[in-house]
């Protein structure tokens, strides 16, 4: 009997020993030895994520809907989200707050870390996206977002903060971002070059991409907060010490992200080198908008951004009956460049019900109208297919089927874009912010330059349409133009201007450009009442029925930053 | 942290999207079952009944959480999942004398699983989704229950146009969120399933048959969305109105005389008239500039005029072939998106085995020294009656796929696609020997 009870406690005592290690065990075993961790980690590797995809996402919207919002181009299959505004009903804005998140672990290891230089670039970044994210949706969580890990109500289901607050908060953080970032490159002992793909590391630069993103928000709260956008904008360029911009027109300062190259993943979007049937590039044909915006202006530009049309058309009365019937290539020349024509006699045109102006004959560049009906067939294309080979309408350049190039970037942020600002600033809100016209001038010239056509900048700038006649259109439309590849922030200053005036295709969901995405069904599904609330403080328009889920979640309902301005239709 | 690989040579490393939990605990099935036994005349007579509970606590989720919270879902342990189900047999021998013996079996199973509950912030737990809908269960709802959106129609009882659809101003079905209108559509779950198996035997040949009956539940058939959407289904191209050569006000008036099933959908009839071809009487239709002869067909129904500040429309144009009617190209004027367009009921019997077998003689097999032989020959699979009658066993509506929540390849229950294989008949020989 006593040996039993001795065994007895003996294996109770085992049984102790046992549980308590094997927590130990588990516990290790629940940690990675292979992982980092994010308690420990070097912030380094997370920050060139986060700038390797926001750099990326940017561009992506940019190049692709954003563009097609903006007619910068249109897509002759797959057209629905970039011609039509056909969303589905739900734009899915979790690749963003994905981003944030990680920024905000640079944040945090930056305050751990006591690296100034870490925390200011978190606050750029947290500015740049946070701004993106209320630029497009309008009212969103902000001050309870990105800190499900809490657990808690508010911080699994946050609120949607107005877009006052978010504004006012990213112009805040931007100000913080100015000072973190002040100090000599030295002083940070620790360093980012090895990741930072936009600046190699130079604090200098980012505090002027947080001074210069400020300037655009500023610029953003013009309608609605005009004694603060003017008392921003007045108090940095009074002080450009304190608040040194994005200026030089040579594009050496320009927050930009160049493409390794070295798979899909970090090459430009839609190149062919990872795409072999090449359909996402050949799907893209450039805006009839903005080709005839460019040629009327003599834009060299153009031929950076375009290729010329495969064959034109030219319709001749000469030929005889039932000429270009089927498509025929001729080979011609135009100013001594050897070119492709397609010769069509009037009646081939009047036996499919055309006339002379229902076709486009120019020699160089031919644009897709926004939004038609059988964008595939435009222009006499013989090809119907969804992935168009149209030789009759510009393709985009050549240089965007490559992974990476020295024009192929994702631009955040130019001197470009600074200058039109202060241009605006100064000649359509007479506000103490420069010359307006130098302004204007090195905003165009700005642009000629990062496009490797600075030679043509005296002769575009003389011409009467270009020649500064101090108009808001005029300066929105140069802004426009400088924002190819980069057309969000057009779709930005197109809400809040109505410039320039666009109109909507015939195929599109609404009458008219929309004006925000829709909130997704995630957050409809998961964050219903916050959502609601949110869509509630929408302004209804004419146009909000148009929309697929309702008339406050539309893309034709307003967000607070363009309520009440009569803007932009 | 994990990678999400490296920019150049420049690695990238992320936080989760998830957020994980180092607290879940192990999933607890609890099951009681209560059941009879009844043997009556010598075993000529047997009945078994047995009804079950099985509740499953505890499960491990993986809910979804806002994408703005920063995680896009997070794993929890949590609701309570509630089986219940009766399993009845009844089987005997009617028939048996010195030559015949017949004997019967029925067996009949039901079962119905019900989410009891969920985390809280869960109003219902997804299966899968396809085209609009799919199939989610909210609590206190049976799994299997399938949803899809709901077609903007006209709900005023009092308009002529009741339950017209509103079509979009190019001539198009518009729709509604299934979330936002809990738009039932079916389930997959059958209400009962029965077997009957039954022999005749008559000396030493004996017949053996196997039925299989499932009956109600509805399953989504994705080879007839593909089918339709690229014109390769009879069943749809048979559903098309074609106009003869009715025109404009007689069209009109025709169509609306037989409103309920050339304009009104209902179940999984979507209302189109005319067709791919000319010889169903297409309409001409623009694409681009140019205007085609044929191939177009239109959507029976109305176009708001306009809408007042609340959205709801103010008066309506007809679209119904007079004037002002629009019309679209037939290819990608199907109802693709809308899942109840392509639900079938799922009821079907099956003559699942037959066979006929002979026991050879005693004494043949006392002389090999064994203890029974039979020779038999079966086939399967001889008749398949379908409440659909699309050609499609309702049996195979399972497809595979990676999870919707979780993760892993798991078969999606009450939707096909491309699960039609030729139907088989194997006949074969048996040979059956006991030592």
């Amino acid at each position: 009997m006593k040996t039993v009870r001795k065994s007895i406690i003996l294996s109770i005592g085992f049984l102790c020993l046992s549980v308590a290690s094997c927590k130990k065990d588990l516990i290790s075993m629940n940690e990675n030895p292979n992982g980092a961790n994010p308690v420990t980690i070097n912030p380094n590797l997370v920050l060139s994520t986060v700038l390797t995809t926001t750099g990326f996402q940017l561009v992506f919207l940019g190049y692709q809907d954003m563009a097609g919002v903006m007619q910068h181009t249109q897509k002759d299959g797959w057209t629905t989200t970039h011609n039509e505004y056909d969303w589905s009903g739900s734009n899915s804005w979790t690749g963003y707050y994905d981003v944030l998140r990680n920024n905000q672990l640079v944040y945090n290891r930056g305050v751990e870390l006591n690296s100034e230089l870490h925390q200011g670039v978190a606050l750029v970044m947290k500015s740049l996206i946070f701004g993106l994210i209320t630029d497009l949706w309008g009212d969103a969580p902000y001050t309870y977002a990105l800190q499900g890990e809490k657990g808690t109500p508010e911080t699994t289901l946050p609120v949607f903060d107005p877009q006052q607050t978010i504004y006012m908060g990213i112009l805040a953080d931007l100000e913080k971002a100015n000072t973190l970032l002040s100090k000599p490159k030295s002083a940070y002992s620790n360093p980012i070059d090895a990741v930072d793909v936009y600046y190699q590391g130079d604090p200098a630069k980012w505090r002027k991409m947080a001074n210069s993103l400020a300037l655009r928000y500023y610029m953003r709260l013009s309608e609605k907060l005009p004694a603060i956008a003017k008392a921003g904008i007045e108090k940095m360029v009074a002080d450009p010490a304190q608040y040194p911009l994005i200026l030089s027109i040579d594009g050496a300062e320009d927050a930009t992200m160049s493409f390794p190259g070295n798979s899909n993943a970090d090459s430009w979007p839609m190149n062919v080198a990872y795409d072999t049937d090449s359909s996402n590039y050949r799907r893209l044909k450039m805006c009839s908008t903005f080709v005839n915006a460019l040629q009327s202006r003599h834009d060299p530009r153009l031929g950076v951004w375009a290729n010329k049309v495969q064959c034109f058309l030219l319709v001749d009365d000469t030929k005889p009956a039932g000429t270009g019937n089927v498509y025929k290539a001729t080979d011609t020349v135009i100013a001594g460049e050897p070119r492709k024509v397609r010769y069509i006699s009037p009646d081939v045109l009047a036996s499919k019900g055309l006339t002379a102006n229902d076709i486009n004959q120019d020699e160089n560049y031919v644009g897709l109208p926004p939004a038609i009906s059988g964008p595939a067939v435009y222009n006499l294309s013989p090809d119907a297919s969804q992935a168009s080979r149209n030789p009759h309408v510009s393709w985009l350049n050549d240089i965007y089927k490559q992974p990476k190039g020295p024009l192929l970037k994702a631009r955040i942020i130019s001197a470009s874009e600074v200058h039109f600002i202060l241009a605006e600033a100064a000649a359509i809100k007479g506000w103490a912010a420069g010359d307006a016209e130098a302004h204007y001038n090195a905003g165009v010239q700005a642009s000629l330059n990062v496009w490797g056509v600075a030679g043509s900048t005296a002769a575009y700038l003389a011409q009467p349409s270009v020649k500064f006649n101090h108009t808001q259109e005029q300066i929105i439309i140069q802004k426009w133009i400088a924002s190819w590849t980069a057309a969000t922030e057009a779709w930005a200053d197109y809400k809040r201007t109505g410039y320039p005036v666009l109109q909507a295709g015939p195929y599109a969901k609404g009458p008219v450009v929309p004006v925000r995405l829709y909130y997704m069904l995630e957050e409809r599904n998961l964050n219903k009442a916050n959502m609601e609330a949110a869509a509630g403080r929408l302004e209804v328009t004419t146009y909000s029925s148009f929309g697929a889920n309702g008339t406050k979640n539309s893309p034709w309902s307003k967000p607070w930053i363009i309520q009440g301005t009569g803007k932009p239709w | 942290m994990g990678s999400v690989g490296a920019w150049g040579n420049i690695p990238q490393l992320t936080t989760f999207g998830t957020l994980l939990n180092p607290f879940l605990k192990p999933e607890i099935a609890t099951s009681y079952e209560g059941g009879v036994d009844i043997n009556l005349f010598q075993n000529r007579l047997h009945f078994s009944g047995t009804y079950y509970i099985v509740e499953n606590k505890n499960q491990i989720f993986s809910p979804k959480t806002p994408p703005s919270s920063g995680y896009s879902s997070r794993s929890i342990n949590a609701g309570l999942l509630r089986s219940r189900g009766i399993e009845l047999t009844l089987g005997g021998t009617p028939v048996q004398t010195r030559n015949w013996r017949w004997d019967v079996d029925f067996n009949f199973t039901r079962n119905r699983t019900r989410i009891i509950s969920l985390p809280d912030d869960m109003p219902y737990y997804t299966l899968w989704e396809e085209g609009k809908g799919g199939a989610w269960t909210y609590v206190g709802e049976d799994i299997g229950d399938i949803y899809d959106a709901q077609l903007v129609t006209v709900t005023d009882k009092s308009s002529p146009y009741y339950g017209y659809p509103i079509l979009d101003n190019t001539g198009k079905w518009q729709s509604i969120d299934a979330i936002n209108t809990k738009n039932k559509i079916g389930n997959f779950n059958p209400d009962f399933i029965m077997g009957f198996q039954t022999s005749i035997s008559y000396k030493s040949f004996t017949l053996s048959m196997t039925f299989d009956w499932r009956n109600g539940g509805d399953f989504v058939s994705q080879t007839y969305r593909y089918g339709e959407e690229h014109g390769n289904s009879q069943l749809f191209l048979d559903k098309l109105t074609d106009p003869g050569t009715m025109k404009g006000q007689e069209l009109r008036d025709y169509l609306v005389s037989h409103q309920d099933q050339l304009v009104i959908p209902t179940g999984n009839n979507f209302p189109l008239v005319g067709g791919p071809t000319p010889e169903y009487n297409s309409f001409p239709f623009t694409y681009g500039p140019y205007v085609l002869p044929y191939g177009g067909v239109f959507i029976p129904g109305v176009r708001a005029k306009g809408y007042d500040s609340n959205g709801n429309p103010t008066g309506y144009l007809e679209n119904l072939g007079n004037d002002g009617t629009l019309t679209l190209p037939y290819a990608g004027s199907t109802a693709w998106s809308f899942t109840r367009a392509f639900l079938f009921p799922a009821s079907y019997l099956k003559l699942r085995e037959v066979s006929l077998t002979y026991a050879l003689p005693q004494r043949l097999i006392s002389t090999a020294k064994l203890q029974r032989a039979s020779f038999s020959v079966y086939s399967r699979n001889i008749i398949l009656w379908t409440a659909a009658k699309i050609g499609i066993d309702p049996e195979n509506a399972y497809q595979p796929s990676t999870a919707v929540q979780g993760s892993g390849m798991q078969f999606k229950q009450g939707i096909e696609r491309y699960n039609v294989t030729p139907w088989a008949i194997p006949v074969g020989a048996k040979l059956n020997v006991t030592f």
